[in-house]
């Protein structure tokens, strides 16, 4: 009798121990709507835990691949690439690209990547996948998922602008203060454009000039060079009185430019940081640029990233301390409308509509 | 003639034990001694058993002290770094003492407990909060007093080996020897791990990965000599000198991958000569230590093709300190009288290569009370000058009362106050 007791009171307690578990362990397969705005939480280097923030009409969801596939999705989601009815989460620390359907379910995993970052479409089945440590650009073929060879750069390649039959890829980080061009047709390098420290992404506007933007160039400027994409010729050099000026972005009608100045630090505030916004003139001078931010980086806030959904809405992503979870910002004609708490240092967005 | 033999029969087991009584059995004798702990009135002090040390001399401090402590150690996973922390104190609050030398590294303020092999120490001693001002400020913690007892013996050699799984193999030797005033004792280990078992990984892609664990590989080799020369009947010289190489790849986490990625190399130095001086109560402790770490963080993201150094530094401390005590001042009174000057300098080769030192001179005053049958009170007195700046004096005070007459009933009391300088990455980076 007094096992039985015993072994009652153990099964009370297992049961308590067990309903008391995180809820993470339980969670659940999730709908999701046709249009809807997907967030890529980064996730802290080397932690594992990027994640997928869903903000769809009704509900913001978290952990979505999590959710849908019973596994975590890895460390350090970089970049998303929609592709037909699928998408490439290009997860750059787990040296992997996740396919999966507009639901988040798996659909193959592509391995063999060093450090993989952004993913440029050069035709219906071929895509270039950059890389900031294998010193070289794969070749992805899109609808078998096998990697197909390989460019080599010989540096860190980030995001990269496709025009005609070119490829504009930058390379960031560690000093270097180039963009490449490289020719789809046969795959090979034919120039680097001499540009400034830690380039950011490529741009072209809408009078066919590439913008580059050195934002590592000096502590209180970033050097912007235009480059005429044809020929390559510098067509203009300007000094940038902004610090770390970066993440340069173009309106649909490539006629107004956006760029994100601010320290990379959490806890740093200054009123020069926040989101900037300019129109695009054929000459510049110093006196063009905006003195003040569109979008001002308030205290406690952490500009990481922004995205433009059209000529009036723009989200941003705010990694507050790198630590807690993020918040993604929607402002409307500069104004702030709406936030969303998200996964932790929130730094890619998608706008998935319905067409 | 039958019940005759059987009585015989009978009779024998006595005989036998008769015999078995009336035999003397030699037993070699055997002497236990041991130093008493040094233990401040009032203050939580604890010591692990001299044979749990010996039983396991080849695992690694983290282990020793996370299995026969209540102190937590957090570990950092395959060949990741190991810290100790007192009652929700990080690391830096721990203070590592080697013979009474801080060893804690000063640049990152901590020290990891994973690379020290149980193997090399003969006492590890816990300091529990304001007792850990005897050595030094800034432990608010507490500290681990980790300590070698001199040489005495001669033509003793002892070695062990091991090997496991995952091509992991150990060996260990120590040897004594001894010719007049001279005592010498070597103790030598090398240490490696391959780590390269087998997994099957469910959840980094759609379909299960198998595979060997790559690039998680550990060594470490190191060499302990102890010398001691016999002045005179009252006083000795100790050189301790410690040399130790840890090569260690960090793999990462299976969710995030299992390529090459990163490793790190320590080499320590550890230099130690001391004039013990002993007259009647008088005890005189004068040490000049050397202290030299070199350690080299290396990961194949610098360079595209093979990995490179990305953090590259030189720690050096030297250490003169000198400790006076007189135990019987009065009845049942002690006092100790402490000097210590320390100067660190860092060579960085990070970035830049860059030059950072700091020079602490710290002074303490100890009393000890233990008279009567009652009470004990005991109290310390610190001040610390870091580069010529006064810091706020720190001491500690702690009371034993005995609750109960000739009954081990006590109530302890402690009450101290303990000063933190930050490290040097603190500072500088």
């Amino acid at each position: 009798m007094k096992t039985c007791h015993h072994l009652l009171l153990y099964f009370a307690l297992a049961t308590t121990l067990l309903a008391c578990l995180d809820s993470d362990i339980h969670l659940r397969p999730v709908q999701l709507a046709e249009t809807k705005i997907v967030i890529l939480n980064e996730g802290n280097y080397t932690y594992g835990n990027a994640s997928i923030s869903v903000w769809q009409p009704s509900e913001v969801l978290q952990k979505v691949f999590r959710s849908q596939n019973a596994r975590p999705l890895g460390d350090v989601a970089q970049s998303l690439f929609p592709f037909e009815d699928k998408y490439f989460l290009v997860i750059n620390n787990s040296e992997k690209i996740e396919v999966v359907d507009k639901n988040f379910k798996s659909l193959h995993t592509i391995t063999g990547l060093t450090s993989p970052r952004y993913i440029c479409q050069i035709n219906d089945t071929l895509a270039y996948v950059s890389d900031l440590y294998a010193g070289a650009i794969s070749l992805l073929h899109l609808r078998n998922y096998k990697l197909l060879g390989q460019i080599k750069t010989g540096k860190p390649t980030e995001q990269m602008l496709r025009y005609k039959h070119k490829v504009f890829v930058n390379n960031w980080s560690y000093g270097n203060d180039t963009v490449q061009v490289i020719d789809t047709r046969n795959h090979q390098i034919i120039k680097s454009l001499k540009v400034g420290k830690d380039p950011s992404a490529p741009v072209l506007d809408h009078l066919n000039r590439l913008w580059t933007f050195g934002q590592g160039e000096t502590k209180n400027s970033t050097l912007i060079k235009l480059f005429n994409p044809e020929d390559h010729s510098l067509i203009q050099e300007l000094h940038l009185p902004h610090q770390h000026a970066r993440n340069p972005k173009l309106n649909p009608a490539k006629d107004s430019l956006y760029y994100l100045s601010s320290s990379y630090s959490s806890g740093h505030n200054s009123k020069t940081y926040g989101i900037y916004k300019m129109a695009i003139k054929e000459n510049f001078s110093a006196s063009d640029f905006p003195t003040k931010p569109f979008i001002q980086q308030k205290k406690g806030n952490l500009f990481y990233n922004f995205f433009i959904q059209n000529d009036s809405s723009l989200y941003i992503s705010d990694a507050i301390d790198y630590v807690q979870n993020g918040v993604i910002f929607h402002y409307l004609n500069g104004a702030k409308k709406d936030s969303a708490r998200v996964g932790v240092i929130p730094q890619f967005i998608h706008f998935e509509t319905t067409q | 003639m039958k019940r005759l033999l059987l009585l015989a029969f009978l009779a024998s087991p006595a005989v036998l034990f008769a015999n078995l009584q009336d035999t003397v059995i030699r037993v070699k004798s055997v002497s236990i001694k041991h130093k008493r702990i040094n233990q401040a009135k009032g203050f939580k002090k604890e010591r692990i058993a001299p044979e749990v040390l010996k039983l396991e001399a080849h695992t690694d401090l983290s282990q020793l002290i996370s299995e026969n402590t209540p102190i937590y150690v957090k570990n950092y996973g395959q060949n990741g770094i190991s810290t100790v922390s007192f009652r929700g104190t990080n690391a830096t609050h721990t203070q590592v003492n080697w013979n009474g030398i801080p060893l804690n590294s000063i640049s990152l303020g901590q020290f990891d407990f994973s690379l020290i092999p149980s193997f090399l120490v003969d006492e590890v001693a816990i300091s529990y909060g304001g007792s850990s001002l005897e050595h030094g400020s800034g432990a608010f913690g507490g500290s681990v007093d980790l300590s070698n007892g001199s040489p005495v013996k001669s033509g003793i050699h002892k070695a062990s080996a091991s090997y496991g799984s995952t091509h992991q193999s150990a060996l260990f030797y120590q040897g004594e020897t001894q010719s007049g005033a001279f005592a010498n004792r070597i103790r030598v280990f090398g240490k490696y791990n391959k780590n390269d078992f087998r997994y099957t990984n469910k959840f980094y892609a759609k379909n299960p990965i198998t595979g060997r664990r790559q690039h998680a590989a550990y060594y470490s080799f190191g060499l302990m000599n102890e010398a001691k020369l016999q002045l005179n009947s009252h006083q000795h010289l100790l050189l301790n000198i410690w040399a130790q190489q840890n090569h260690r790849e960090l793999p990462k986490s299976f969710l995030v991958g299992d390529s090459r990625e990163q490793e790190m190399q320590n080499f320590n130095l550890r230099n130690l000569l001391t004039h013990k001086w002993f007259i009647g109560a008088n005890k005189w402790e004068n040490s000049l230590a050397f202290l030299h770490e070199t350690m080299e963080f290396s990961s194949r993201f610098t360079r595209l093709d093979k990995p490179a150094t990305v953090s590259l530094s030189h720690s050096n401390t030297l250490h003169y300190k000198s400790d006076y005590s007189l135990n019987d001042l009065s009845d049942g009174m002690k006092i100790k009288l402490k000097l210590d000057n320390k100067y660190d300098f860092l060579i960085s080769k990070t970035h830049t290569q860059e030059f950072l030192s700091r020079n602490l001179l710290s002074g303490a005053l100890s009393l000890e009370y233990a008279h009567l049958d009652w009470a004990s009170f005991s109290a310390l007195l610190r001040q610390d000058v870091q580069d010529q700046e006064l810091a706020t004096p720190t001491f500690a005070t702690g009371a034993d009362f005995r609750l109960v007459p000739a009954r081990n009933y006590f109530l302890k009391l402690n009450f101290s106050r303990n000063i933190k300088r930050p490290s040097l990455n603190d500072l500088y980076y």
